[in-house]
């Protein structure tokens, strides 16, 4: 045992884990396999959203469930959103300002995370809630989560290379999504379709 | 076969964290070593449910995701044969979209998703290797104790972020370099149908389902083949819109964990492959020359207007071109001689394609046919495509040299009260206001939307039943007069779907209980009443939303009477 008490090296590998530890704290080590989850999740919906053809008329498309998440969701991102114009305006780049909140202001760095965990948990139950039903807004959602991912990679940096390859992952769902809103299909078209192939069918 | 470190408690020189090699098995263990070399029980700890020795974490967690990633990518993932030949020889416009589109679900559709869940568990479990003390010393931070636990800990844990990046890393360059997005697109109903048939039959015939038992018979090919059958039913499922797992599947409960554990074996006896960029090419190409042939074969096979509808639109053009050869011109034109300027007189052939040596768009019999016929319902750019022109301007001009009148085109503009109304076409016959379409009606977008959404998204069954709906002899569905389609936010114009609610009547529009909702905001001074002309106006120079919600609260709450 005293041989690994002298060892300096295991000593400072000691403290980063500390510090890792502090940081991230026992409920929240779950975090990156949620994250993974709820990344799947949104490409699954991404996927049904492309070839899923009937939804039925009878469940609505705006549920209450749905719309107290997006109020919360909207409200909080209103805070972020104020949060990152006023980090950056004493910086260059955003990511220049959260660094810079590690030397000069830990409140607002405190509030940051907080806000950001707060959103990941909303956004977290909204890919539960079927999203593929809200096109418009799980593209806002997509958006959202990029910058998320942004301030995440660095207030957590033994974690910045995954934030980076999951924020990626989420611009290609992004990109994926605005193409798929710009396809105008002519509802003459499709409904002639639909018809003929009723009509084929039966 | 991998070779793991022996999982003993006499040769480990410090804490480790040992697992269950089967994949999905929660059995975990920390592993001491024996006090004074020799003094203790469980020397070789195994796994109590399997009952086989343990192995370390750190070690066998890239063997999972190594399992997953060749499961995910294994070139029997790609369509399989029989699907290919249905529709190379039943919808052959669409074996493009249809290859491109099952590479595209074949990570979700193989069970990515299932990757993170067991990842969960393992985060999970090894924090449970910590004791209520050791997480108090590590909370209070420098003076702690070194404990050899956070070590073995902190590897295993670094080891998992690298393997979630890692995975994180193959998706992206599946969506990045396998998929074209370009190319996806929705499949016809048929094909769907079809989709759905050739589900049914693979789980019936699919031996591992039929009888789990039966595996330990089978060869590793055999049994690989079988479970690969019930990965692409997966991707299948996805191809038409459905969650990947089948109730089959889970009846026979047959999980992704056993399918990956499947999968390291077979990956280690190198029996999977993993595709290729050009395999997929290869795949489209090989597919494409056959469709080649197919057409070739059936040119003399007349097309009707129906074959043009159910084409896909990036082949419509050849399609239409097609049905145009296939029409009886001779009984709309008996003299095909036109007189070009500095050509003379030149004999066009309707049944061949419109070029520079056979301008058809210059006779007036074929233009006015094409252009004014109902069904096809081309515009002049579209002709321009047919004719292989560059500038649609050329077709115009020749149709006013014609006198064949341009058609009515439907516009839209805005209304005085804010919504926005449209000019509908006559084809419009809502059964109370246009029953005979006898003129064109005006109608508010945001009605409108709300028609054609039901309509795309309902089966025509759902759209007989529906209590607010209305339909023609023509099949199209129209909302009563009687009902309201509500904006959510307000907003007149913001007509999309998702800000729009459909009411029965307006009077259960009214009971929306937007009273107190408004009421709070009067109290809050957000909204107030100008007595210069009588009326509530918005406050804008206060935004309730910079107030902490303690206090809105207090603001808005019922006054108490004593």
């Amino acid at each position: 045992m005293e041989y690994y008490n002298n060892d300096p090296y295991f000593e400072e590998e000691l403290e980063q884990f500390n510090d890792w530890y502090k940081i991230e704290g026992i409920n929240k080590i779950k975090e990156l396999s949620r994250q993974l989850r709820t990344l799947f999740k949104y490409k699954s919906e991404v996927i049904k959203f492309r070839y899923h053809s009937t939804l039925s008329p009878t469940v609505n498309h705006t549920n209450p469930t749905f719309l107290t998440l997006k109020q919360k969701i909207e409200t909080l991102t209103l805070e972020f959103i104020k949060l990152l114009k006023k980090i950056k305006e004493s910086a260059q780049t955003l990511e220049q300002g959260i660094l810079n909140l590690f030397l000069n202001n830990t409140t607002l760095l405190k509030k940051l995370s907080k806000i950001t965990d707060l959103l990941f948990i909303l956004i977290h139950k909204f890919s539960e809630d079927r999203p593929h039903r809200q096109p418009n807004y799980l593209k806002f959602v997509i958006k959202l989560i990029n910058y998320l991912c942004l301030v995440k990679k660095c207030l957590y940096t033994q974690f910045s290379e995954f934030f980076e390859e999951l924020s990626k992952n989420y611009k290609n769902l992004e990109e994926e999504l605005t193409q798929l809103s710009h396809k105008q299909v002519s509802f003459e078209e499709v409904i002639k379709e639909k018809i003929l192939e009723e009509r084929s069918m039966s | 076969m991998k070779t793991y470190s022996n999982v003993s408690r006499k040769t480990v020189r410090e804490d480790r964290i040992a697992i269950c090699p089967i994949f999905g098995c929660e059995s975990i263990k920390r592993v001491k070593p024996l006090k004074f070399r020799f003094l203790g029980f469980g020397k070789y700890p195994k796994c109590r449910k399997h009952r086989i020795p343990l192995v370390y974490v750190d070690e066998r967690i890239g063997d999972f995701v190594d399992a997953a990633l060749a499961c995910f990518f294994d070139k029997a993932g790609l369509p399989p044969n029989d699907l290919l030949e249905y529709v190379k020889s039943q919808v052959p416009d669409e074996i493009t979209s249809f290859v491109e589109g099952w590479v595209y679900c074949i990570t979700v559709g193989r069970g990515a998703p299932i990757v993170s869940r067991y990842m969960d568990t393992i985060s999970n479990t090894y924090l449970k290797q910590l004791t209520k003390k050791q997480i108090k010393a590590i909370k209070r931070g420098g003076t702690s104790k070194p404990n050899l636990v956070n070590k073995a800990i902190k590897s295993g844990m670094d080891e998992i972020t690298f393997q979630y990046t890692r995975v994180l890393k193959h998706l992206r360059a599946h969506s990045e370099v396998l998929t074209d997005r370009q190319k996806l697109q929705a499949l016809s109903k048929n094909l769907q149908n079809y989709l759905k048939e050739w589900q049914k039959n693979t789980l019936e015939n699919n031996k591992i389902i039929k009888s789990p038992e039966n595996r330990q018979e089978m060869a590793l090919e055999e049994i690989k083949n079988n479970y690969d059958q019930i990965l692409n039913i997966g991707t299948c499922r996805c191809l038409i819109g459905l969650d990947p797992e089948s109730k089959e599947i889970k009846k026979a409960k047959l999980t992704a964990f056993d399918r990956f554990s499947a999968y390291y074996e077979f990956y280690t006896e190198r029996l999977a492959t993993k595709f290729t960029k050009l395999d997929i090419e290869k795949i489209c190409s090989e597919n494409k020359s056959v469709i080649k042939v197919l057409k070739s074969k059936d040119s003399s096979k007349e097309l009707n207007y129906y074959d043009i509808k159910a084409s896909t639109s990036s082949c419509k053009l050849e399609a239409i071109k097609d049905y145009l050869k296939s029409i009886n011109w001779q009984v709309i034109s008996k003299n095909w001689t036109i007189q070009v300027k500095g050509q003379g007189s030149i004999t066009l052939n309707p049944y061949k394609s419109c070029s520079n040596q056979n301008p058809l768009y210059k006779h007036k019999k074929w233009l006015e046919w094409i252009y004014l016929n109902e069904d096809l319902n081309l515009s002049d750019r579209t002709i321009t495509k047919i004719c292989g022109l560059k500038n649609h301007k050329s077709i115009r001009y020749w149709r006013n040299k014609f006198n064949i009148q341009t058609k009515e085109e439907s516009g839209f503009y805005f209304n005085p009260d804010g919504y926005i109304d449209l000019y509908m076409p006559k084809t419009y016959k809502h059964p109370e206001l246009n029953p005979f379409g006898k003129k064109r009606i005006q109608r508010r977008e945001h009605i409108v939307k709300m028609e054609n959404h039901l309509m795309i998204s309902s089966t025509s069954r759902e759209l007989d039943l529906h209590p607010y709906l209305i339909g023609d002899d023509n099949g199209m569905y129209y909302i009563k007069t009687g009902c309201i389609v509500h904006h959510i936010n307000y907003r007149k114009r913001d007509n999309y779907i998702d800000n729009l609610w459909l009411y029965a009547s307006n009077s259960e529009h009214n009971n929306t209980n937007i009273n107190p909702c408004l009421s709070g905001l009067i109290k809050l001074g957000q909204i107030l009443f100008s007595q210069s002309n009588n009326k509530y106006i918005l406050n804008s120079n206060f935004d309730y939303r910079n107030l902490e919600s303690e206090q809105i609260k207090e603001i808005i709450k019922p006054v108490e009477f004593f």
